[in-house]
C-alpha cells in the first residue's frame, strides 16, 4: 500500500497514517488479514519516529481496524468490513465539519437522532 | 488467482473460446458417426500395428473403438473444463494439445475402418495410410487458431504521482511466493529425515549433506514471502519472514523506473537471476517493475499492480535530481 505524508498538513503525522490505512482498506488495496509493514521498517521508510507509527497503529487497534501482537507485528483484522471503515471515515468527516461550526459531538448525535 | 496477476485480467471465456471448445467435440462426433454407420460391416478384430506393410497386431473392434472414441470424448470434456476462469492462462494450449490428441485418435480410427472396408480384407496392407491417421493430429491447429491469443503482456497506463515539497512517500507490499514455500517444506522434510537417519545410524558422514539441505531450506524460506518496498532510500526486496535484505537498489543509483511485464525467458528463468548487465527476482511471468540504473544495469522484480510503486519511484528520483 502507498503512504504519503505531508508534514505541512494540519493533521498530525500519526493521524495521516491512520487515515491512509483506513482508506486503503476501504478501497480494497489492503485486504482483511493482510499484514501491515512493521513499525520500525515504515518509520525508516518515511523518515519519521517509530513511536509515531506505533501511535497510529494503536489508534487503529483501539478502533477495531487492526490487530497487534507484541513482537509479531500488526495486521488488518479478518472481521473488518470495508463498508464499516468507509462509514467511520464519513463519521470523522461529519465530526470535523461539526467542529468547524462549533457543534459538540453530542449536538451531532441529537441531529442524527432527529433524522431516524 | 495468483497475487502477481493483475486484477483487471478477465479470465472468463470469450465467444471464440467457446467456439474452439465446441470444435473439440468434432473428433468424438466423427468416431461415433463412423462407428454407427459402418459398425455392422466391421470384422470382430481390427489391425492396430503394421510392420513392413504386414499386420503384426490386432485388437477386438470394440476395444479399438473404446480407446479411440474414449480419447476423443475425453478431449471434448477437457475442452469444456478449459473454459473455466481458472484455466484462462493455459486455455489456448489445452485447445491445441486436445485437438492434436483428439485428431490423432479419430484419424487412426477412421483410417483403420476405411482400410478394412475399402479393401474388404480383415488384415489389409497399409501402405502409407496410417501416416494419414497421425497427420489428423493437425486438427489441433483448428481450435488453436479459432481461440484468440490471450496477451499476458499488459499495457500499463503511466500513473502520475506528484510529491509536494517536503511530502514523503513510501510504498510497501508483501507478496507470497507459493513455489518457494513448497520448496521450503520439501527441503525441510528431507533435512529432518536425514537428521533422524544420522542420529539413529551414527553415520556422521551424511551430516555434510545435512548442512547443504539446511542451507537450501533457509534459502527457499527467505524467498517464500517477499516484502517489496519503495521509499526515499530506493527499491528494496526483503524476506518478509526473516527480514533478510535480498536486493537493495539505492535511490541515487536509479535513473528511471517503469511498470512492465516480466518474462522469465528474458531474465534467465525463475528465482534470483544474475545476467551480464542485469539482475532480477522473477516469481512468475507477469507484472513487475523494471529499474534502469545510472551505471546502465537493470533490475526487475515481480509486483502486482506495479504502476503505483513505479510512479512513486520515478517521483522520488525526479525530486532527488531537482
Amino acid at each position: 500500500m502507498l503512504f504519503l505524508l505531508d508534514p505541512t498538513a494540519p493533521m498530525s503525522i500519526a493521524a495521516q497514517l491512520a487515515v491512509q490505512v483506513r482508506s486503503s482498506i476501504a478501497d480494497g488495496t489492503l485486504a482483511p488479514g493482510e499484514r501491515l509493514p512493521p513499525a520500525r521498517e515504515l518509520s525508516r521508510a518515511l523518515d519519521i519516529n517509530m513511536h509515531t507509527v506505533l501511535r497510529a497503529y494503536a489508534q487503529l487497534r483501539d478502533d477495531g481496524v487492526i490487530e497487534m501482537r507484541q513482537g509479531r507485528g500488526a495486521w488488518v483484522r479478518k472481521d473488518v468490513a470495508p463498508g464499516t471503515i468507509r462509514l467511520s471515515e464519513m463519521v470523522d468527516a461529519l465530526l470535523g465539519e461539526a467542529r468547524k461550526l462549533g457543534l459538540r459531538p453530542a449536538d451531532v448525535v441529537t441531529l442524527i437522532e432527529r433524522r431516524s | 488467482m495468483a497475487p502477481w496477476m493483475d486484477d483487471r485480467l478477465r479470465p472468463e471465456a470469450t465467444a471464440r473460446e467457446r467456439a474452439a471448445a465446441a470444435l473439440l467435440w468434432v473428433p468424438a462426433a466423427a468416431v461415433i458417426a463412423t462407428a454407427l454407420t459402418f459398425g455392422e460391416r466391421l470384422p470382430t478384430a481390427l489391425p492396430t500395428v503394421w510392420r513392413d506393410d504386414t499386420v503384426v497386431a490386432t485388437a477386438p473392434t470394440p476395444a479399438v473403438l473404446a480407446v479411440t472414441g474414449g480419447i476423443a470424448l475425453a478431449v471434448g470434456i477437457i475442452g469444456m473444463v478449459a473454459l473455466l476462469p481458472g484455466a484462462a492462462r493455459i486455455r489456448r494450449a489445452v485447445f491445441l494439445l486436445g485437438g492434436v490428441a483428439g485428431g490423432i485418435a479419430a484419424g487412426i480410427w477412421i483410417v483403420t475402418v476405411a482400410l478394412v472396408l475399402t479393401t474388404g480384407l480383415d488384415l489389409p496392407h497399409a501402405g502409407g495410410w496410417p501416416l494419414l491417421g497421425v497427420l489428423a493430429g493437425l486438427f489441433g491447429l483448428v481450435p488453436f487458431s479459432v481461440s484468440p491469443r490471450r496477451s499476458r503482456d499488459e499495457h500499463y497506463e503511466p500513473v502520475q504521482l506528484a510529491l509536494a515539497d517536503g511530502e514523503t512517500g513510501a510504498w510497501v507490499r508483501t507478496v507470497p511466493v507459493p513455489g518457494f514455500a513448497w520448496a521450503t517444506v520439501i527441503f525441510g522434510a528431507i533435512a529432518a529425515a536425514v537428521l533422524i537417519y544420522v542420529v539413529l545410524s551414527g553415520e556422521f558422514g551424511a551430516a555434510v549433506g545435512l548442512i547443504a539441505l539446511a542451507i537450501a531450506t533457509f534459502a527457499s524460506a527467505a524467498f517464500a514471502r517477499l516484502r517489496i518496498s519503495v521509499d526515499r532510500r530506493g527499491l528494496r526486496v526483503v524476506s518478509a519472514l526473516s527480514g533478510t535484505p535480498l536486493a537493495r537498489i539505492r535511490l541515487d543509483s536509479i535513473r528511471s523506473a517503469e511498470p512492465a511485464t516480466i518474462r522469465p525467458a528474458e531474465w534467465g528463468g525463475w528465482g534470483y537471476r544474475f545476467l551480464p548487465g542485469r539482475s532480477a527476482i522473477v516469481i512468475a511471468r507477469g507484472p513487475g517493475i523494471v529499474v534502469h540504473r545510472r551505471n546502465g544495469r537493470r533490475f526487475a522484480v515481480n509486483v502486482p499492480n506495479p504502476e503505483t510503486p513505479a510512479a512513486l519511484l520515478s517521483a522520488l528520483v525526479e525530486r532527488q535530481e531537482a
